[in-house]
């Protein structure tokens, strides 16, 4: 029947919609989160010898904020934004906001995709250093590219807290 | 909006409804499910477009409104070092600024409320997609204990009314007819044993008195 179906045109064929998750949002995509609707206006994907992480460039009216995902034996997801922080180059310890973070791990990721607003291209190197509290609930992340290092502040959420809607 | 394209007609009642009446229930459920996923899908599509048209929306008026202000300063300023034609340009811009911001703050207002609006149904319809989820398996529990006592019943009827009692009849009959068999032979032997046994005891008396006979014969013939 499918066949015949196919034959006369009695299926239009129509484009596929694949349903969203943190792992292959797209640009124009919306993410909800904390009563707030943001759109995905970029998208970058890190790969560090395997260990593969997406970050999220959303935007709410004047708000710019990045959601991380990565899947690990679970899936981890944080909120990061873009900070200035007075420091030359980065070191075993910092302090941000009153709160001191420890380096937790420091290494080099290769982008492996770029869509939309993000400010690189597919093949940079990246090297990157992780900071976190005593709780371990909050994190400073540097990025240096092309010798100029990037800083942001997040906290790790809840999957379960966001809803994702595909926009293409 | 056409966010409910197959299913915004049918009441979880109808469906229950439906399903009753459904040649294969589980089936149709399904069917019904993997139709509304799909239309989900194309929901979102329709409130992430809309969403995101809304905060274009909002992106522009904010930049108008700041441009109002800008120009506001910029004529006060101009003001204040006595440049009235330059004052007076920044004003101009700043109306038509002005004019701008309001027209996009009626837009905006419209797209806000559409966006809310939509982002409302295909909440509604992801809640009753996660209520049909939960009532699948109850559903297809009570589809398939339907379908076994369905079974149960026909086994049963069959032996009833259907050419599986027939048989296990025309066995009865069979047998009954040969135990009837059985009971008349035995009853013919039984029969038979006595007679022969009457015969044979008046067999021997005939013979007995037949031989009496031609021995009272010959004493007479030997007489005369």
């Amino acid at each position: 029947m499918g066949f015949l179906k196919k034959m006369f045109g009695g299926e239009k064929d129509k484009p596929q919609i694949v349903k969203r998750s943190a792992l292959n949002l797209q640009v124009g995509d919306i993410v909800s989160y904390d009563l707030e609707d943001y759109v995905v206006i970029g998208v970058l994907e890190y790969n560090d010898e395997g260990w593969v992480w997406r970050d999220y460039h959303l935007e709410s009216d004047d708000k710019h904020i990045w959601l991380s995902a990565e899947q690990d034996d679970e899936l981890y997801m944080g909120i990061f934004e873009k900070i200035k922080m007075p420091l030359e180059k980065p070191q075993q310890k910092i302090t941000y906001d009153g709160i001191d973070f420890e380096l937790d791990e420091t290494s080099t990721a290769r982008i492996t995709v770029v869509e939309g607003q993000v400010g690189a291209r597919v093949g940079n190197k990246v090297r990157y250093w992780d900071y976190c509290d005593e709780e371990e609930e909050r994190f400073i992340s540097i990025e240096e590219w092309d010798g100029d290092f990037e800083f942001s502040y997040g906290y790790e959420i809840d999957p379960r807290e966001v809803d994702f809607m595909a926009g293409s | 909006m056409g966010l409910f394209k197959r299913v915004r007609d049918i009441s979880m009642s109808q469906l229950n409804h439906l399903l009753d009446k459904a040649e294969d229930p589980v089936k149709m459920l399904e069917q019904y499910m993997a139709d509304m996923e799909e239309d989900i899908v194309e929901a979102e599509k329709s409130v992430a477009k809309q969403i995101a048209l809304e905060k274009k929306m909002h992106r522009q008026l904010t930049e108008a409104e700041e441009m109002v202000g800008k120009r506001q300063t910029q004529a006060m300023q101009a003001l204040e070092q006595e440049k009235e034609d330059l004052a007076r340009k920044a004003l101009e811009d700043k109306k038509r600024h002005q004019s701008k911001a309001d027209d996009l703050q009626a837009q905006w207002q419209v797209a806000k409320e559409n966006a809310d609006k939509l982002k409302g149904q295909l909440q509604q319809m992801k809640d009753e997609y996660e209520t049909l989820k939960g009532k699948k398996q109850t559903l297809q529990a009570r589809a398939e204990a339907a379908k076994a006592q369905k079974n149960i019943n026909q086994a049963f009827s069959g032996i009833g009314s259907g050419s599986g009692r027939k048989g296990f009849d025309k066995m009865e009959e069979k047998v009954m007819a040969l135990e009837s068999e059985a009971e008349a032979s035995n009853e013919l032997r039984s029969g038979s044993t006595s007679l022969d046994k009457e015969l044979e005891s008046l067999g021997g008396s005939d013979v007995d008195n037949e031989l009496a006979a031609l021995k009272a014969k010959l004493k007479s013939n030997k007489e005369e």
